[in-house]
């Protein structure tokens, strides 16, 4: 309980650390396809397909939230649900017993649910129609099923994980409120060897959707 | 809210600690590191850091005896860089062993551990006071989460 609650504490510290006056900002909804990466040797990197959803909520940033906004040429700070359907994430089985990313679980990995607090970083844009964001994120994930529900899942020990995720994004503005995103994303989660096994779970993600950015309103 | 850092290169002392599970077990054995350093400001989003790390391994379990320290002590070097996002600071670290028992290079003389990473988030309590944690890791395998307090002075 004691990482529940410092992690919780720390992810809304972070949200708590920007002053909120009225500015613009945004919904997105973001349908997710990815994969897991895991090497398995003389094979692919990428095995099990992953589905989910991505929905955020975006705060735009000024020179007034600090110094480290304009350092980084920082945009937005993104406050992000994801839910990842990790039933397919059966990884390899490999007989070498060295092998320590060895793990073959038949029911999968179960249901990923985290929220993740990113900088938005602006890389370009053009003619403000076009942006191009990086998007460096923390925080934190529950998921269903661990290996204390099934011994087969070396993957990870506990339901409560850390998250990190970096993530490009584009964005085309299609109407004065409506914009087009598509990006892609790599995304780790596990829980620091709080629990072990806790080898993690590594996923590359792509997905495109809609972006509704909310009218500014006149002061 | 105003960030409040120390506009100067400052001293760091920092304490914390942990705990690293067991294997097949809802149990875990402490771990605890003691840091002393000193950041370099370069400017107000940056630090550069130099320390030295005391690293302490609970001895009470005889698994983990099998798989990491020998020895409960341990000592480190570290460069690293903070970068302040306000009150919080985004924290990270090289660290390479000067002194470490390790079971695991005793057994595997031609894969030795001899660096370790660490990165995490701190909050400025105050000019000299934060608190945070920071995940320490051999490679890509995270060893521990360390919760602690640091003072900068």
């Amino acid at each position: 309980m004691q990482l529940v609650k410092t992690l919780l504490f720390c992810f809304f510290i972070l949200i708590g650390s920007t002053s909120y006056a009225q500015k613009t900002h945004y919904w997105s909804v973001q349908p997710t396809y990815g994969a897991h990466l895991i090497p398995e040797d003389n094979d692919s990197l990428i095995h099990d397909p992953i589905y989910g959803v991505d929905i955020s909520y975006g705060k735009q940033l000024d020179s007034s939230d600090g110094k480290w906004v304009r350092f980084f040429n920082a945009k937005y700070l993104q406050f992000a649900f994801i839910a990842l359907d990790l039933s397919q994430l059966r990884g390899f089985y490999d007989p070498n017993p060295t092998n320590f990313l060895s793990n073959y679980i038949p029911n999968g990995l179960g249901q990923h649910y985290g929220l993740i607090s990113s900088a938005q970083i602006q890389l370009f844009q053009i003619k403000k129609q076009f942006h191009a964001y990086f998007l460096p994120g923390f925080g934190i994930s529950y998921l269903t099923r661990t290996y204390f529900d099934d011994k087969q899942n070396r993957f990870i020990g506990s339901h409560i994980n850390y998250t990190i995720r970096f993530e490009v994004l584009l964005q085309q503005k299609i109407s004065t409120n409506w914009a087009a995103t598509a990006g892609f994303n790599g995304i780790h989660f596990s829980n620091g060897g709080f629990t072990v096994p806790n080898a993690g779970v590594n996923a590359l993600c792509g997905k495109v959707g809609v972006c509704w950015l909310v009218p500014q309103k006149n002061k | 809210m105003q960030a409040q850092h120390l506009n100067r290169s400052t001293f760091e002392i920092s304490a914390g600690g942990g705990r690293r599970g067991i294997i097949n077990s809802l149990r875990g054995v402490g771990r605890a590191t003691i840091t002393a350093g000193y950041n370099l400001r370069i400017n107000a989003v940056v630090d550069l850091k130099v320390a030295a790390d005391a690293l302490y391994f609970d001895k009470t379990n005889e698994n983990l005896l099998k798989s990491w320290s020998a020895e409960p002590w341990a000592y480190g070097a570290v460069i690293g860089s903070d970068f302040k996002l306000n009150r919080i600071i985004f924290t990270n670290g090289v660290g390479r062993y000067i002194y470490f028992a390790s079971v695991w290079n005793k057994n595997s003389p031609n894969d030795m551990i001899q660096y370790y990473t660490k990165i995490g988030f701190r909050y400025l309590i105050t000019k000299n006071l934060t608190a945070g944690f920071i995940m320490r890791a051999h490679r890509t395998q995270a060893d521990y989460i360390d919760f602690g307090v640091s003072v900068r002075f």
